[in-house]
């Protein structure tokens, strides 16, 4: 699809903010590396050849009778004897870290959490489990999770505040106090009760934050919705006999995106700070998932074992700052006052 | 020149840094004023005549502007070498400026007692009690109404005229030398123009300081000037006294400045059949409501307004700001809550607009004062123009619509290369024109043309004026023209309407209001367009 020409000029603009568009390429870069941590670190390797046959672990699970083992479970290649077995009729390629997220190191000569290795490159956790693995896993966990929860929340604030701001008069009075009333409930401590009678998971968690998180683009929206009502150009629409969904839809939508769009990174920060916050209080995600959070809390927890607390605050520290300057740059890009200058 | 001027600019050059390159506004000009004399510089947008007079005051947006070449001489010292300690001495001192809009040259958090005080604390070391007395006798000499009382008002509280009288005050406090006047009139209405206008005059006889004064407006520099320099796209192009200038003036362009608007046209049938008909309009507002939507507090902007307009004809409605013709304009497009009846072709258009509210916009189509807000700046000129007709028009083929919008463009005299190109990228006159084509496209009997020719410069303006007659005689056009500007309504209009704080003050045909009107207002009107 082509950009319209305004579209190429805020391009334009972004590319010539240097921090923001490097900022944007090393995000996609790291995210687009988190998409594939399958690939990147798992206990399964990437292929076995085993008696002039290919076999894809990840892809399919294999009983370990096909390699000539005993019992009809799913080959553990982590497994000493299984690996034996492989190796004496072919080969197998292992990913750069041989861990999952949830893989248990047993043939560590530490004491769990142990130090970085050169096995574990950067040490294990209080469960033996690899810290590099879990920051990948968690980061695509984080990314992706604070991305629904923008999309959707988004979505929904951008609805209620184009009504608002359309239709004005008594239905905007009322929604903007519930909205209002909404918003000082103090999320922490609504969604530390509710998860205590939801077993949370993933979706849940996802459902219950978008309760909470819709009201973030309300406000602007609806007062770009109010502008654009008395804007010359949405008059001349009616004049012309434009029926209103074209209206809103032509006319006043995509004045309200540039304000939603430019909020929309500093909306999925604040989602990813939540679901983290969460996860370090112990009420976010079930136990054993790769997150961020999570790993903070034992980075708390042991202070002994520095390597913990630092790369899960690197890893967040580098996320957030990505993001804000992102969005910085979006929001020059957006500037209708340098759009105005051409 | 007999005396030695005041002030002297020598080969004045101007340019910006923009994006890596240098962007000259203006071109090594050169004009100089005496003791106690009125020049006034002239040109169009884009000119550079606001630029020149600021970097007499070195107001620029200095190092991002610079001067490549030129002196500014006030008496023996050069203003572009002076340290900024001395220049900011100058300002408001020797020195001082008044800018075109005085809502947003006053701060809206002080009363305007501390504003003119300000500038005597900066200069003047004298006592807060003479300091007070002295704001208030130079409140009393730009003739601000009961001085005393209004030492306290915020600029909110007054009217334009008064806080361009404010401005004045501030400007004259320490009895400048030189007095820049750029654009002071622009925003006001004619009859507040006219007063300032002679307050300033009477203010330079007492004083008898020089002014500069920046203009657009070829009325007033011929009445008060006696020296015009004539800038274009940053170069001086003709300089002399005014007289001479305007009795004969040698270069092309000032000629086409001085050009009049186009004569009025006759009409060619005279059709007497009414096409819109308004019988005792009120629109009111309400300014409080309570709860459950009783009206505690209302503000009537159009009162009682009976009025019609014949086929082929264009109505004129003039008034100045606040007067409710652009209410009474909403009113007749259904934008707007109205009591009375508004009739098109003898039917009633509230009725036909409740049955099908997007047929009957074929009939009637606006045109709007701000070229830059009324074309959507996401869309390109082509769409812009087809929407209407592909509402009206569903289901032609893309062809169809393309031999349309070819068609319309070259009825308002744009190329069609323009379909392509985004309102960003065009003109003010050219973003008018699409904005007709918009409107016209449609084949409407009736245009709303709410002030289409203010925002634009006068070589423009009567471009667009001719265009609107053409148009009117080819297709028997009925024009319902919205104005502050008495000279436009006369060229374009039939039949005037003046209307005053809601009320319709008086109408009658153009020749009637014009050569004999009969209410006071209508001759304030008419006297102060001709005074300037």
């Amino acid at each position: 699809m082509a950009l319209s020409p305004l579209n190429q000029y805020r391009w334009k603009i972004f590319k010539k903010n240097k921090r923001s568009f490097l900022s944007l390429r090393f995000f996609l870069v790291l995210f687009g590396l988190s998409l594939m941590a399958n690939f990147i670190a798992n206990d399964k390797p990437l292929f076995v050849h085993y008696d002039d046959q290919f076999y894809f672990p990840i892809f399919k699970n294999y009983p370990e009778t096909i390699f000539g083992g005993d019992l009809e479970i799913t080959a553990d290649y982590r497994d000493n004897y299984i690996k034996e077995k492989i190796e004496k009729k072919g080969w197998m390629i292992w990913p750069p870290i041989p861990y999952n997220y949830d893989t248990v190191n047993y043939n560590l000569d530490k004491p769990v959490p142990s130090s970085p290795t050169t096995d574990n490159w950067l040490g294990t956790d209080d469960q033996g489990r690899d810290v590099l693995a879990r920051l990948i896993y968690g980061f695509r966990l984080s990314v992706l999770f604070g991305l629904t929860l923008t999309i959707i929340a988004g979505f929904l604030g951008v609805m209620i505040g184009g009504f608002q701001g359309y239709f004005g008069g008594k239905f905007d009075l009322i929604t903007q106090r519930i909205t209002e009333v909404w918003m000082s409930l103090p999320l922490l401590y609504m969604i530390i009760i509710l998860t205590s009678f939801i077993k949370a998971s993933f979706w849940w968690l996802l459902i219950i934050l978008v309760f909470f998180k819709w009201t973030a683009l309300v406000f602007v929206v609806r007062a770009e919705f109010l502008k654009a009502r008395n804007l010359e150009y949405v008059k001349a629409a009616q004049a012309l006999g434009a029926p209103r969904r074209l209206i809103l839809w032509r006319h006043m939508l995509p004045n309200a995106m540039v304000a939603a769009l430019t909020m929309l990174p500093f909306v999925l920060n604040g989602a990813i700070t939540t679901l983290t916050s969460l996860d370090f209080l112990g009420f976010g995600l079930p136990p054993g998932s790769a997150s961020l959070g999570e790993l903070l809390s034992q980075g708390r927890n042991n202070i002994h074992a520095p390597w913990l607390g630092i790369s899960g605050f690197v890893a967040l520290a580098l996320l957030m700052s990505l993001l804000t300057f992102i969005g910085e740059g979006i929001r020059d890009a957006f500037d209708s006052r340098k759009i105005r200058k051409i | 020149m007999k005396q030695q001027p005041m002030l002297n600019v020598q080969n004045l050059s101007v340019a910006f840094h923009h994006k890596g390159k240098v962007n000259t506004v203006v071109n090594n000009i050169s004009f100089s004023i005496a003791p106690g004399e009125t020049t006034a510089i002239v040109g169009e947008s884009g000119s550079g005549k606001s630029v020149s007079a600021l970097s007499i005051l070195k107001l620029l947006p200095y190092p991002k502007a610079f001067h490549p070449t030129g002196h500014i001489f006030f008496g023996e010292k050069d203003l572009l070498t002076m340290a900024d300690e001395d220049i900011r001495q100058l300002r408001g001192g020797d020195i001082s400026m008044i800018f075109q809009e005085p809502l947003t040259s006053l701060n809206p958090l002080h009363t305007i007692e501390k504003q003119i005080s300000e500038i005597l604390f900066f200069h003047e070391k004298k006592t807060s009690k003479e300091i007070k007395k002295y704001t208030l006798e130079l409140l009393e000499k730009v003739k601000i109404r009961d001085a005393s009382k209004r030492l306290g008002a915020y600029p909110y509280e007054l009217s334009g005229g008064e806080r361009q009288r404010v401005m004045i005050a501030m400007a004259i406090a320490n009895k400048p030398k030189l007095l820049i006047a750029d654009e002071p009139t622009t925003a006001l209405d004619v009859t507040v123009q006219a007063e300032i206008i002679k307050l300033l005059m009477q203010l330079q006889k007492d004083m008898g300081m020089s002014i500069l004064l920046i203009s657009h407006d070829l009325r007033l520099v011929k009445s008060v000037a006696q020296n015009t320099y004539v800038m274009k796209d940053g170069h001086m192009i003709e300089s002399g006294l005014t007289e001479n200038i305007f009795k004969n003036p040698k270069k092309f362009y000032t000629k086409e400045l001085m050009k009049p608007l186009p004569k009025p046209r006759s009409l060619k049938e005279k059709s007497n059949k009414i096409i819109l008909n308004l019988e005792s309009v009120r629109v009111t507002f309400s300014l409080k409501k309570s709860f459950f939507g009783k009206v505690l507090d209302s503000y009537t902007a159009v009162n009682n307004v009976s009025v019609s307009l014949k086929e082929g004809h264009t109505l004129g409605i003039v008034g100045e700001s606040g007067s409710g013709k652009t209410t009474l304009g909403l009113s007749m497009l259904q934008m707007i809550q109205y009591q009375g009846l508004i009739s098109l072709e003898g039917k009633d258009l509230k009725k036909i607009n409740k049955k099908n509210p997007r047929a009957w916009r074929t009939s009637m189509q606006p045109v709007w004062q701000d070229p830059y807000g009324s074309l959507n700046p996401r869309m390109g000129i082509g769409e812009i123009i087809l929407e209407g007709i592909k509402i009206h028009k569903k289901g032609l083929k893309a062809q169809e619509y393309k031999s349309l919008l070819e068609e319309i463009l070259d009825e308002v005299q744009l190329s069609s290369s323009m379909q392509q190109r985004y309102p960003h990228e065009l003109s003010g006159g050219q973003r008018q024109r699409v904005a007709l084509a918009r409107a016209l496209i449609l084949k409407p009997k009736i245009l709303i043309l709410d002030e289409p020719t203010s925002a634009l410069d006068h070589t423009i303006q009567r471009q667009i004026v001719k265009l609107l007659q053409d148009l009117q005689e080819k297709y028997n056009l009925s024009y319902v023209f919205i104005s502050h500007d008495l000279a436009v309504i006369r060229a374009l209009s039939h039949n005037v309407l003046v209307m005053k704080e809601g009320y319709a003050v008086e109408q009658g045909t153009v020749q009637a209001i014009y050569d004999n009107p009969q209410e006071t207002y209508t001759k304030q009107l008419l006297k102060a367009s001709k005074v300037i």
